[in-house]
């Protein structure tokens, strides 16, 4: 059985439903808004892991969940639970439920849609640059410092730069220019990260176990994401990559020790592919409703283990067809 | 032969205490205490790139930090230098330390190696798991475990850390090495302990782990895994300890 956690209708998580329903598969969905009528345990001793969870009366033993995907919301500002007062205990309950199965599904068996652990390497941009690299991707020539004088010899000599936040928090690329190279000294407080600009083309590349769906992007704008926000253009495209490029891909991500990414990739006028980032809880869904990729039947063909093992070992099932814009890796 | 890194904070006596007997044994070492790292003047220059990742910490008074300076590291530091946090404030005191701690993740992880212990995500001298996640590791490497519950009751602040328990002892895995207390020279633990609790510490990707035991006289092992401490008291290891540190590091 495999479980579902979040809000119902927050679309990823709608279009992996609605996948699984198509696949015919058994599941089980945390309503984080009905988190008042739902309970949770579990328990790690030495006979491993095991526990129980109640959802609005139905009882699941955990071992009986062989795979999840979760996009929970914090619960601190879930409707019901954010006007409430700290100790009220309606929000103490959603508060210790929620930690429970964050903690759950950090150790649970099986196929989890991501845990927390390999997640984190998103928190430090240049951190997981240094991983990106050693599997193969270039990445942009990048300088963080909080010294003028070396920022503005990095920009001499490296022409066009982009800076941006370093951390998990999101932020707007910009591209430096002459205003901000007088205010430069502003950065003595705090050390900014400094990229040159590598010209080329955007490709989201979103991975899920072994399938690889890219998405080329057209875009007028420095960051695509908010190029209609400043009167630009974006345009989505499914693209199908070099062998090579979406078997680092995925192996990238198997390191990183995730089943889903969304790895922001650039194409240079050379044809190198720069990467810029894995994000390790991608909302695939903005590319899937804009391609028609079927992002979504992937990750639920992957969190369908069962099934999956039953469609191996039966004479009567057929390989699926393949799907132009789906790269397989395991052949 | 270069010298090794000891990075901490001034109030770890524990990495002070290892660094001076290392030094006794002939060995050079830089004691960098953290506070050197939160200094208003210091100059940062952290870079990647083609030509790989690299950086240079530079004071005015002509002092600072490369990895080409070093053989080494040992490192103490699990979160930014109080030095640090002390000069961030105002409305940005979130996204400045974000900012720092992915700062601090990425040029620590440029380390010169051997590294213990390298910098994680979850924490810049390892990852700080929950004790729930220390639980299922130390199962999964063979342990007996003193069992962990959590429930929709549960407290989750308070589920972060476990009392001491009566006879508890904390053994320090430094690499492929055990080693005992020297305060407790009765304590016995058997290979298969041993061997676990090494498995344990390379699970987790630490070089140096204080696995806290409890004894259980009801199976054959005699201890439960009841936690785990990325920062044990390294002085508790005594000479045995500098030996296992100092074959880490040996050329």
């Amino acid at each position: 059985m495999i479980l579902l956690a979040g809000i119902p209708s927050e679309t990823p998580l709608r279009l992996v439903a609605e996948a699984l329903d198509a696949r015919g598969a058994t599941y089980r969905l945390f309503n984080q808004r009905e988190v008042a009528d739902c309970d949770f345990a579990f328990h790690i001793d030495d006979g491993g892991i095991d526990g129980e969870l109640n959802l609005c009366g139905e009882r699941i033993a955990l071992h009986q969940l062989t795979a999840a995907y979760h996009r929970m919301m914090d619960d601190a500002r879930l409707p019901d639970i954010k006007p409430l007062p700290a100790d009220a205990p309606p929000r103490r309950h959603a508060r210790a439920l929620h930690d429970a199965l964050y903690r759950w599904i950090e150790v649970a068996p099986g196929r989890i849609v991501n845990r927390s652990d390999p997640q984190g390497s998103n928190m430090s941009k240049p951190f997981q640059g240094q991983l990106v690299r050693a599997h193969g991707f270039d990445i942009p020539e990048t300088l963080i410092s909080n010294d003028p004088d070396a920022v503005r010899a990095f920009h001499d000599s490296h022409g066009p730069l982009i800076y941006k936040s370093i951390s998990g928090v999101r932020s707007i690329v910009a591209e430096l220019d002459v205003t901000d190279r007088e205010r430069l000294e502003r950065i003595r407080w705090c050390p900014v990260q400094f990229q040159q600009r590598v010209a080329g083309t955007d490709i989201r590349v979103h991975v899920v176990g072994e399938d690889v769906h890219a998405t080329e992007i057209a875009s007028d704008g420095v960051d695509y994401r908010y190029a209609p926000r400043n009167g630009g253009t974006t345009e989505l495209a499914a693209i199908t990559l070099p062998d090579d490029v979406a078997e680092r891909c995925v192996a990238m991500t198997a390191a990183l020790g995730l089943s889903l990414s969304g790895i922001d990739l650039r194409r240079g006028a050379d044809g190198r592919y720069y990467c810029f980032e894995v994000n390790p809880s991608p909302a695939f869904s903005y590319y899937e409703l804009n391609t028609g990729q079927p992002i979504a039947a992937s990750i639920a063909a992957l969190l369908d283990t069962e099934s999956a093992m039953k469609e191996r070992t039966s004479a009567r099932v057929l390989t699926p067809p393949m799907r132009p814009d789906a790269v397989p890796l395991s052949r | 032969m270069q010298p090794l890194l000891v990075l901490h904070e001034a109030y770890d006596l524990s990495a002070s205490w290892l660094a001076d007997r290392l030094r006794a044994r002939g060995r050079a070492v830089c004691d960098l205490p953290a506070a050197m790292l939160g200094a208003a003047a210091l100059r940062w220059h952290h870079r990647l790139g083609v030509a790989g990742v690299d950086f240079t910490l530079a004071h005015p008074d002509g002092t600072g930090v490369s990895p080409r300076s070093y053989g080494g590291t040992v490192n103490r530091l699990h979160y930014l230098p109080l030095a640090l946090l002390a000069r961030i404030g105002g409305a940005d005191e979130d996204y400045a330390r974000n900012e720092l701690y992915a700062l601090f993740l990425s040029w620590m992880n440029a380390l010169p190696r051997p590294l213990l212990n390298a910098p994680t995500p979850q924490g810049l001298a390892g990852n700080w798991r929950h004790p729930s996640a220390w639980t299922a590791l130390a199962h999964a490497a063979g342990l007996r475990v003193v069992p962990w519950r959590q429930n929709a009751a549960s407290d989750p602040e308070r589920g972060w850390a476990i009392p001491d328990q009566p006879g508890e002892v904390t053994v320090i895995i430094v690499g492929d090495r055990l080693v005992p207390p020297t305060a407790q020279t009765r304590i016995s633990i058997p290979a298969e302990v041993e061997m676990a609790c090494i498995a344990l510490a390379h699970d987790a990707g630490a070089g140096i782990l204080g696995v806290r035991l409890v004894p259980d006289p009801a199976i054959a092992a005699g201890w439960r895994f009841v936690g785990a401490n990325l920062l044990p008291d390294l002085s508790a290891g005594g000479e045995a300890l500098v030996d296992a540190v100092d074959t880490v590091f040996a050329p």
